[in-house]
């Protein structure tokens, strides 16, 4: 398995402890107080979770864009890693928050990086793996 | 990779974006509160998110992945194939797109349905073992 796979890989099974965690404090009123976290643990498991594995997975298996192994563990596979994760990490600290500090410039400047950085992770995985969807004889010619 | 899971892998990218950005709309509303309208947005964010991304790219991927029949088509009835790429994207898009409209959702969420049914069908026979075949 890739390392870049491997670390989709657990970074996903981290957000999928924290997200059902969190799920957990929820559920208990005086714990969750005013803040609202099921956004949070919501996007913790299909975001932080699903979608990572899959993005993880997919980079992992797909048929290759060349032959040389060296190109499977692209740069633009890592920015996908650090830019999305960054970029959720971003959102969780700031997205419970809008409800009790409305306008608040912190976290409106949070939220801006927070967006910015999961459209980039976006966009760069839809560069990397769009090419790699294709018949097998394609890939054989290279 | 065959044309029908290449077809709906790509589909489910699509619905990726489509996602992604009604997400990026919707949180930037959430701190900037730009106008209560947008969160119209959300039951479209949600449907896109699960039914066009998430569960088309693995049943997508499972299409294309799961062993073969040894004889016949190898993966299965072709035809099928596509009323079931047919009918799961149309009822993804009605659905989502329904605005309120409780028969435009229903007549979506029934197609989605035939969608889903019609891939168990075929891929059924596929959930196999070829080991031990000569035993």
């Amino acid at each position: 398995m890739l390392k870049v796979t491997r670390w989709f890989i657990k970074a996903g099974m981290a957000y999928l402890v924290l997200g059902i965690f969190l799920f957990l404090i929820d559920s208990i009123p005086v714990l969750s107080i005013n803040m609202n976290l099921l956004p949070v643990y919501w996007h913790m498991i299909a975001l932080g979770w699903i979608t990572q594995v899959i993005i993880g997975v997919s980079i992992w298996m797909f048929p290759r864009k060349k032959k040389d192994r060296k190109n499977l563990e692209s740069p633009v596979a890592w920015g996908i890693f650090w830019t999305l994760n960054s970029g959720l990490i971003l959102r969780f600290l700031a997205e419970p928050f809008p409800v009790l500090y409305s306008g608040t410039l912190l976290i409106q400047l949070i939220t801006v990086l927070s967006v910015l950085l999961q459209l980039t992770a976006a966009v760069l995985y839809l560069i990397e793996i769009w090419p790699r969807v294709k018949p097998r004889m394609q890939t054989a010619r290279g | 990779m065959p044309a029908i899971s290449i077809w709906m892998i790509r589909l489910s990218f699509l619905f990726f974006l489509i996602t992604v950005i009604s997400g990026a709309i919707l949180l930037l509303n959430k701190a900037f509160q730009f106008h209560p309208g947008i969160w119209a947005l959300l039951p479209i964010h949600i449907e896109v998110a699960m039914l066009g991304w998430v569960l088309q790219f693995v049943l997508g991927t499972a299409y294309w992945m799961f062993p073969r029949f040894l004889e016949g088509p190898a993966r299965g009835n072709i035809k099928a194939a596509i009323w079931m790429v047919v009918f799961l994207n149309s009822g993804i898009l009605l659905s989502a797109f329904a605005m309120g409209n409780e028969w435009v959702l229903f007549t979506g969420r029934i197609l989605l349905s035939a969608g889903v049914v019609i891939f168990v069908l075929i891929i059924r026979n596929r959930v196999v073992s070829y080991r031990n075949l000569q035993d």
